[in-house]
């Protein structure tokens, strides 16, 4: 009675239960692209400018979203290199003088996390 | 009337009328850019004349910043009479109709202040030739003001900056370790710092308006202040200030043709070890604006979304602070 090929018609899995797709990133990068691609042409001025900013905060939080896990591990495990708990006991760590004698060590693990903040933040600003 | 603007073009023409006479308001625009004031061009016509003029109001719910229009177009004043290139100040007060803000009206000058277009569009390319030294003189002559000249204008005198600047850090109480590392070593290798003089706290391109020969005039003088005048140096060497250029000072020279130029037109000698100081305390003061100014969207102080995205700018001034001081002491 069918005679339609259906064979192709199943949709990717879901990765977001007990949601439906599209998922939340994947909603964010729709709206991205569709200020970028659709809404800015035609735009000028102070919206033109506006909606870049728009489409870059959405890029930015897609990013977040997406590295988050990963980048809340590689802290944890620079942080205990560092025998810091978590960054405000860093940050103290650093005032009360406790790596005065390792500086160059403090800088290297300082710039492994601000690389992962940069990643999302404003990949390209890497030098 | 267009672009919602909190005030009645009635009203702008009031204010003109005890200037210049029966005047009319046309084709007032709201201009993009500015994250601490609303700014509008417009065009004021009396029956001699026509004047482009700007009008500016400090933006709502930004009262931690005391550097309102009103206090800025006294400096501007003062700034005129001591050489300074700077736009004539037309009128300036508080007014109910601008939501009890304050408000300054300026003449339009000419010029570009958008800093991607400078450095890159081939129609300034005279510009970018004469900048730093247009740049360095200009400086010179705001460092020569006599202090004396700004009495009964409330500015601070920054003796201690790297204090100053780490008690408003401390008072975000958000822990930046990079922040910690950076003021730490901005301690440890502090040069002697000049004699204070009148700074203007934020020179850079963005805020300084450019002709198609150099610098047309100085803008945005809501920090200026009394402090060391080499901050002024070092701020527009951060790489913020350099907006996506290779070139080290505010995108268009170098450290060496900054310090000659400056030295010649100021008679002040520095060095590039005190200028480089002063850049990677630049970059940190940066990053805390950058700290506070995410921090007024988080508080509700604001709901500008270009405000909340500044607030993702701290991660480029920490990895900037990371490179440089890496690099000195590497």
């Amino acid at each position: 009675m069918n005679n339609v090929d259906m064979s192709d018609w199943g949709l990717p899995s879901r990765t977001n239960y007990p949601y439906d797709a599209p998922s939340a990133i994947e909603l964010i990068q729709a709206v991205e692209e569709c200020i970028t691609d659709e809404i800015v042409p035609g735009s000028d001025g102070s919206t033109k400018w506006k909606l870049r900013i728009a489409a870059n905060a959405l890029k930015i939080a897609v990013r977040e979203i997406e590295g988050r896990a990963f980048h809340q591990d590689g802290l944890q495990a620079i942080l205990t290199d560092l025998g810091a708990v978590d960054m405000p006991d860093l940050s103290e760590k650093i005032k009360a003088g406790d790596y005065d004698e390792r500086f160059e060590m403090l800088q290297e693990k300082l710039l492994a996390i601000v690389a992962m903040k940069l990643e999302v933040a404003n990949p390209r600003h890497f030098k | 009337m267009s672009n919602d603007a909190v005030f009645e073009a009635n009203w702008l023409e009031e204010q003109l009328k005890e200037i210049f006479g029966a005047t009319e308001v046309s084709n007032l625009n709201r201009l993009s850019g500015g994250a601490n004031r609303e700014t509008w061009s417009f065009e004021a016509i009396t029956k001699e004349k026509q004047r482009s003029l700007i009008m500016q109001i400090d933006r709502d719910g930004m009262d931690r910043l005391n550097g309102t229009c009103e206090r800025e177009s006294r400096i501007l004043k003062i700034a005129k009479l001591n050489g300074v290139p700077v736009p004539t100040v037309i009128a300036s007060g508080f007014s109910e109709n601008v939501g009890s803000r304050s408000f300054s009206i300026t003449e339009k000058m000419q010029g570009e202040t958008i800093a991607r277009k400078i450095l890159r569009d081939p129609q300034w390319q005279k510009a970018r030739e004469n900048l730093i030294h247009d740049m360095a003189k200009a400086l010179a002559a705001i460092h020569k003001i006599d202090k004396n000249h700004f009495e009964g204008i409330e500015l601070s005198d920054i003796r201690d900056p790297v204090s100053s600047l780490e008690s408003i850090y401390e008072a975000l109480d958000d822990p930046h370790p990079t922040f910690d590392y950076a003021f730490r070593w901005l301690r440890a290798n502090q040069p002697e710092i000049s004699k204070s003089t009148f700074v203007h706290g934020d020179f850079r391109l963005g805020n300084l308006l450019i002709g198609t020969s150099g610098l047309n005039a100085v803008l945005d003088w809501e920090i200026a202040q009394f402090g060391d005048p080499i901050q002024d140096l070092g701020w527009m060497c951060v790489r913020a200030w350099r907006f996506g250029s290779g070139e080290q000072v505010a995108g268009v020279g170098t450290y060496d043709e900054l310090i000659e130029s400056y030295s010649q037109e100021s008679g002040r000698e520095i060095t590039k070890t005190t200028l480089l100081w002063w850049e990677i305390f630049g970059t940190l003061r940066w990053g805390v604006i950058c700290l506070q100014m995410g921090g007024d969207f988080r508080k509700g102080r604001t709901n500008s979304l270009e405000i909340a995205a500044i607030g993702r700018r701290v991660a480029e001034n920490e990895y900037d602070l990371l490179q440089s001081i890496g690099e000195i002491t590497g």
